[in-house]
């Protein structure tokens, strides 16, 4: 084992390791099939039964598990294919390139730019202060006031001072001021002090801290505890040749640390004990202080330079200068230089202010107030029907800009007396005032339809692109600001009261102009009345009760049910709240029946036997109305003059008529007898009972069929004198009827007639007429199930219409319609002062209204009859209206007919009127005498009276 | 104890542990009245509340709100969501009044409301000026509306047919309520010049007037259940009076 030993003989391999003889072999060697041939990357290379495997292309190069699939040859048109050629380094391993000397085909940085550190932003060490940046905005401030570095701040003070204050500032710190030495090279110079008296110093800088010894340990201030390093003798020097090197053969012995005890190698029994060696002692102070006298005394001045009072143990200063850094001064900032992030901005981005679009946003408190204001005016000269400009508009004008041509303007003009409301009633563009002028233009022509021509109307300098940005901004904005308005609408209500708050002086609502209430158009009924407004009209006439009363099904929540223990309303629907969609249901019917209740039930206290089976048939009338199958749900509520048709009349000669009507209804079933006058009445009041029943049921067509209906009444009355000219009015009655040649069914049992002029004298006959039962259909079985109820017969009477009764029938009719014209307009007028009358005193009001409603209200019938005549009555009312049309069609139609015909219906139109006015009279006596009549019977109401 | 805002309306529940008190910052809190403190607050409204109301078991509070809906919210369960929210108002709902199984709301929208749970009805009827109150009458068959119009009617619950009308008292600007004495003898109502006006229910004719030195408005009142005892709120004053000759006073 000697040295020759080991150079002689060469090892090749790597040793095993050295095996102790106390270590047991743990495990044991891998069996040969566990062990793996790996690369030098630790890759197995071998895969398989033997060396390769079939595998090994997959593991080793080839990367799929398919193996190596040849590239199939696949050229098209499109993509021809290349001539690939292959190179040996595609099938290589990337650790092999460089041992065939081909070089690295990838990007790497090179070694230049490979060190992390350099991509490591230095910390920018600023060596003349703490506060990095040069000078500090408090140094340039001091410097402003006359500081200098170096210097203390505060007032001059004089030299006496300056040393006073330096000498107290010793006896504080025990020791001398870092600024010992000035005073030094001043204290010779006493002399001239007094010279120097009017010469005022600076304070001095105040002293830096500097903590000569910093304290590491977790001790308490000045307590030393003990030391440790002392049991074993103090210090040690390791470096310095110790006495206990030895060099024995060549080989250095090195005995480190203490040793206790005399070593075996040691010739002398020394004492080592008891004995200190000098050279145990590090001297290395004197020696340098002999050595580096002038240097400390260098480092003193460096020190004194640097404001250190005492170095800090073990470390001194470094000969080399502090290196420093590089310091480059803060670019300059351009005089327009913004502290704002702007993003770069591409060339088809939209401006900001573009981007805005609705400009409200930059306008000052000012501009918007006015704004608002000028909004108000325009809403409300659009709203009550001034057909003005609004103001913004005619604002506009005034600011007419050059680029605006003379057709431009044309357009503007054309387009400026906008029929409907603006959709939108502010102005989204009102800072540019001609962005707006053309957005309101652009509104009037969407809602006319005229939309393609609004380019027309824009400014020649845009471009096209601007052109159609600006149509598109417009179009959302349009569509942006309308519905919400429609939206919210829903949800408010006008007030009721003026609004008596206190008024902002100079605020925004000085001069809004009390706006017109918005009808809710939900509660609009069929004939444009606004439900909501007859309610509020009711309460305010304090007719409360049924016109101001409504009732919805409302659908609780089934956890609230359970809260106030009452079992749920609806079990089987999960819907909650009230269903909006749904209207009212608000048939005639509901109506009808709770004032026949009353009435039926008065009635039988005040009349005889007889009557109280009129009554009972007058409900059976009813019923039997109601199981013709008339009953069709009204789409809307009535109107007002409904009701007072059927609360407020409180004459009584309706009873008298209804009485007419039932007597004649009990002759009937009877079938007592026959006499011609009777049958007369029948027809008469069948025919008017079921007529207005019809004309609700189609209350959607009312309109026209009230102009319609009235026309043929009025035609009625002349049958009465002018049998003659029969023919020709129903013509005419006809003509009025179907001004576009479409036939209006009034029932929907009358048969539909395709040629009208075949049966000329059946239109303004009534629908039913009564037949008497004759023993032939009292023959036919009766009806049995749903139809038990039904009176076929009655049904289908209108077909037995003869043609020698009509004239009688149409006669009689016509008088009874006349009546009710009369009558009604009587007390139509009566009830109007009666309503005003009720505004009074408030305590009788309640009880004269009950008392009112309960003795007006009259059958069914009756106010069916008088219903009727209402309607003809606010149709003749609005005669002018109703007979423009005709006269228009007619003339139209009669262009190339003889104008005698023309003029002989003027004509008939004046007799017509000279004749109401007879029949009115008439009326009025018939009035009178029925009212006694209905006195007598209706004793109940005459006595309140 | 105190909420952020004005507390508009409170009222305590039937066992007297609860007081359920509305606030001007939309909200609705619960507070136990033992200890003081605020147990639960319920938000949703999208406007000040005006009013609240317990049902009879105090199962849930009820409170109505200028935004127009009167919110139902449980106080059983911890469900912060309202159960029902009753948004048939298109105006401020300023009273709501509860019954076994009715709902009476009265809003500035000139109807008043009952919701009737048992029928699942929804009955609306038009006063024709902005309702400030209304409220059931003790057997439950009239309800009382006080108007902005300065009147106060009794309606017939079923039909809403008018059965009087008590005029004389001021009510244009506030708040005004009005309510039966215990007796359902009387009506009371506030008034804006100072006085609570005492009708006689069937007369409808002017029978007392307690005048409030010293206040202006007295907007506020609500009798005792059972005894002749009133308590009545001016601006900034709680007047307690009785029938017998002192009345009580706190300010």
């Amino acid at each position: 084992m000697s040295d020759s030993d080991e150079e002689d003989s060469a090892y090749y391999g790597t040793p095993l390791e050295e095996l102790d003889e106390d270590e047991v072999r743990a495990r044991k060697a891998p069996r040969i099939e566990d062990q793996f041939v790996r690369d030098k990357q630790g890759r197995r290379r071998f895969h398989g039964a033997f060396t390769g495997g079939f595998s090994a292309g997959y593991f080793n190069s080839v990367g799929t598990k398919e193996g190596w699939t040849p590239s199939t040859f696949v050229s098209s048109k499109g993509q021809r294919a290349t001539n690939v050629q292959s190179k040996p380094h595609d099938f290589m391993d990337e650790e092999d390139m460089a041992a065939h000397g081909i070089s690295p085909q990838g990007i790497q940085t090179s070694a230049n730019f490979d060190d992390s550190e350099q991509m490591k932003r230095k910390r920018v060490l600023d060596p003349s202060g703490p506060i990095p940046g040069t000078p500090t905005m408090g140094m340039k401030l001091l410097r402003h006031l006359g500081w200098r570095p170096g210097q203390g701040v505060g007032p001059r003070i004089s030299r006496h001072q300056k040393r006073s204050s330096r000498k107290e500032k010793e006896r504080m710190h025990g020791c001398q001021g870092p600024r010992g030495s000035i005073e030094d090279s001043d204290s010779g110079s006493e002399g001239d002090e007094t010279h120097m008296q009017d010469v005022t110093f600076a304070p001095d800088d105040v002293d830096t801290l500097c903590l000569t010894r910093p304290k590491v340990d977790q001790f308490g201030l000045g307590y030393k505890p003990l030391d440790r390093t002392s049991v074993l003798g103090g210090h040690i020097n390791l470096f310095d040749p110790s006495p206990l090197v030895m060099t024995e053969k060549k080989k250095k012995l090195l005995i480190k640390g203490q040793a206790f005890g005399v070593g075996a190698f040691e010739e002398d029994d020394e004492d080592i004990y008891a004995t200190e060696d000098m050279s145990n002692y590090d001297f290395g102070e004197e020696r340098k202080s002999a050595g580096q006298r002038g240097g400390e005394n260098k480092d003193q001045s460096v020190m004194a330079m640097h404001g250190l009072v005492e170095m800090i143990e073990g470390f001194r200063l470094s000969s080399q200068p502090q290196h420093h850094h590089k310091v480059y001064p803060a670019p300059i900032l351009p005089q327009d230089f913004l502290p704002q992030h702007q993003p770069r901005r591409r060339r088809f981005e939209r401006k900001e202010s573009e981007m805005r679009g609705l400009g409200r946003h930059d306008m000052t408190a000012e501009q918007r107030a006015k704004s608002l204001v000028d909004q108000s005016k325009t809403i409300v000269e659009v709203r009550s029907g001034v057909k003005g400009e609004p103001q913004g508009l005619s604002k506009c004008n005034k600011s007419k800009s050059v680029e605006n041509t003379f057709d431009v303007d044309k357009i503007f003009e054309e387009f400026k007396s906008s029929t409907t409301k603006l959709g939108s009633d502010f102005k989204p563009f009102a800072k540019d005032a001609e962005k707006q002028r053309r957005y309101e233009l652009y509104l009037r022509m969407k809602e006319r339809g005229q939309k393609d021509r609004f380019y027309l109307a824009q400014p020649k300098s845009m471009t096209e692109w601007e052109r159609e940005r600006e149509i598109r901004e417009f179009s959302k904005a349009a569509k942006l600001f309308q519905p919400l308005t429609s939206t919210m609408a829903n949800r408010f209500t006008s007030a009721v009261l003026k609004d008596s708050g206190p008024v902002l002086k100079d605020g925004l609502n000085t001069n809004i102009p009390k706006v017109e209430p918005v009808t809710d158009e939900s509660e609009v009924d069929a004939l444009g009345h606004n439900v909501a407004d007859e309610r509020v009209k009711a309460a305010k006439m304090n007719m409360f009760g049924k016109l101001t009363q409504t009732s919805v099904d409302w659908y609780p929540n089934r956890l609230l049910c359970r809260r106030f223990n009452v079992p749920d309303p609806y079990p089987e629907s999960s819907f909650v709240g009230v269903r909006k969609s749904k209207r009212e249901k608000f048939s005639i019917f509901n109506l009808l029946n709770a004032p026949v209740e009353d009435t039926a039930g008065l009635q039988e206290t005040s009349s005889t036997s007889q009557e109280k089976e009129e009554t009972a048939e007058d409900e059976n009338l009813v019923d039997k109305q109601e199981n013709f199958g008339l009953k069709v749900p009204v789409d809307g509520p009535p109107t007002m003059d409904l009701f007072k048709a059927i609360f407020q009349d409180s004459e009584s000669d309706s009873d008298g008529d209804d009485e007419k009507t039932a007597s004649v209804k009990i002759k009937e079933e009877e079938s007592s007898s026959d006499d011609t006058q009777s049958e007369k009445k029948n027809s008469s009041s069948t025919k008017n009972s079921p007529r207005p029943l019809n004309e609700h049921t189609f209350a959607s067509e009312m309109n026209f069929s009230d102009g319609m209906f009235a026309a043929t009444a009025s035609k009625n009355l002349e049958t009465v004198k002018e049998k003659k000219e029969d023919k020709e009015i129903t013509d005419e009655s006809l003509a009025i009827k179907k001004p576009d040649g479409q036939r209006v069914r009034i029932s929907r049992f009358e048969p539909k007639r395709d040629d009208p002029t075949s049966q000329p004298e059946c239109l303004p006959k009534p629908v039913f007429i009564h037949r008497r039962k004759d023993p032939a259909a009292s023959e036919v079985p009766p009806a049995k199930g749903i139809f038990a109820n039904i009176d076929f017969e009655a049904l289908n009477s209108y077909r037995n219409i003869t043609a020698t009764s009509s004239q009688e029938q149409t006669s009689s009719a016509t008088e009874n319609v006349e009546e009710n014209i009369g009558k009604n307009k009587k007390t139509d007028s009566d009830s109007s002062v009666d309503s005003e009358d009720e505004y009074g005193p408030p305590v009788p009001v309640h009880l004269k209204n009950r008392l009112q409603m309960i003795r007006s209200a009259p059958p069914t019938t009756t106010a069916l009859v008088q219903k009727l005549g209402e309607k003809q009555d606010t149709i003749t009312k609005h005669k002018s209206w109703v007979e423009k049309e005709p006269k228009n069609k007619s003339s139209k139609k009669h262009k190339h007919k003889d104008k005698h015909k023309y003029k002989k219906e003027k004509k008939k139109k004046k007799d017509k009127k000279n004749k109401k006015h007879k029949e009115r009279k008439k009326k009025k006596e018939h009035r009178q005498l029925n009212r006694k009549d209905s006195s007598s019977s209706n004793s109940d109401s005459s006595d309140s009276d | 104890m105190l909420a952020g805002y004005e507390v508009l309306d409170a009222r305590g529940s039937s066992d007297n542990s609860l007081i359920g008190s509305c606030s001007l910052d939309k909200s609705v809190m619960m507070w136990n009245v033992s200890t003081g403190e605020a147990l639960r607050k319920f938000r949703g409204h999208a406007a000040r509340v005006n009013c609240v109301a317990f049902n009879e078991e105090s199962t849930v509070i009820l409170s109505g709100s200028v935004d127009g809906t009167v919110r139902i919210w449980d106080l059983r369960s911890r469900n912060k969501e309202p159960i029902q929210v009753l948004d048939e108002a298109k105006d401020a709902i300023m009273t709501v009044g509860v019954s076994a199984h009715e709902i009476l709301t009265a809003s500035l929208d000139c109807y008043t409301r009952i919701y009737d749970l048992r029928n699942g009805q929804l009955v609306s009827n038009c006063v024709g000026e902005s309702v400030t109150c209304a409220s059931f009458s003790g057997d439950g068959q009239c309800v009382l509306t006080s108007t902005m119009g300065s009147s106060v009617r009794l309606m017939d619950r079923e039909t809403g047919e008018l059965l009087s009308q008590y005029t004389g008292h001021l009510s244009k600007e506030y708040k005004v309520e009005s309510c039966f004495t215990s007796s359902d003898t009387h009506v009371m109502s506030g008034s804006e010049d100072g006085y609570v006006y005492c009708w006689d229910l069937v007369q409808a004719s002017l029978t007392n007037r307690l005048e409030h030195t010293g206040s202006r408005v007295v907007h506020s009142l609500s009798s005792h259940p059972s005894q002749p005892f009133l308590l009545t709120a001016s601006l900034g004053q709680v007047w307690l009076w009785s029938n017998q000759p002192n009345n009580t006073e706190n300010t």
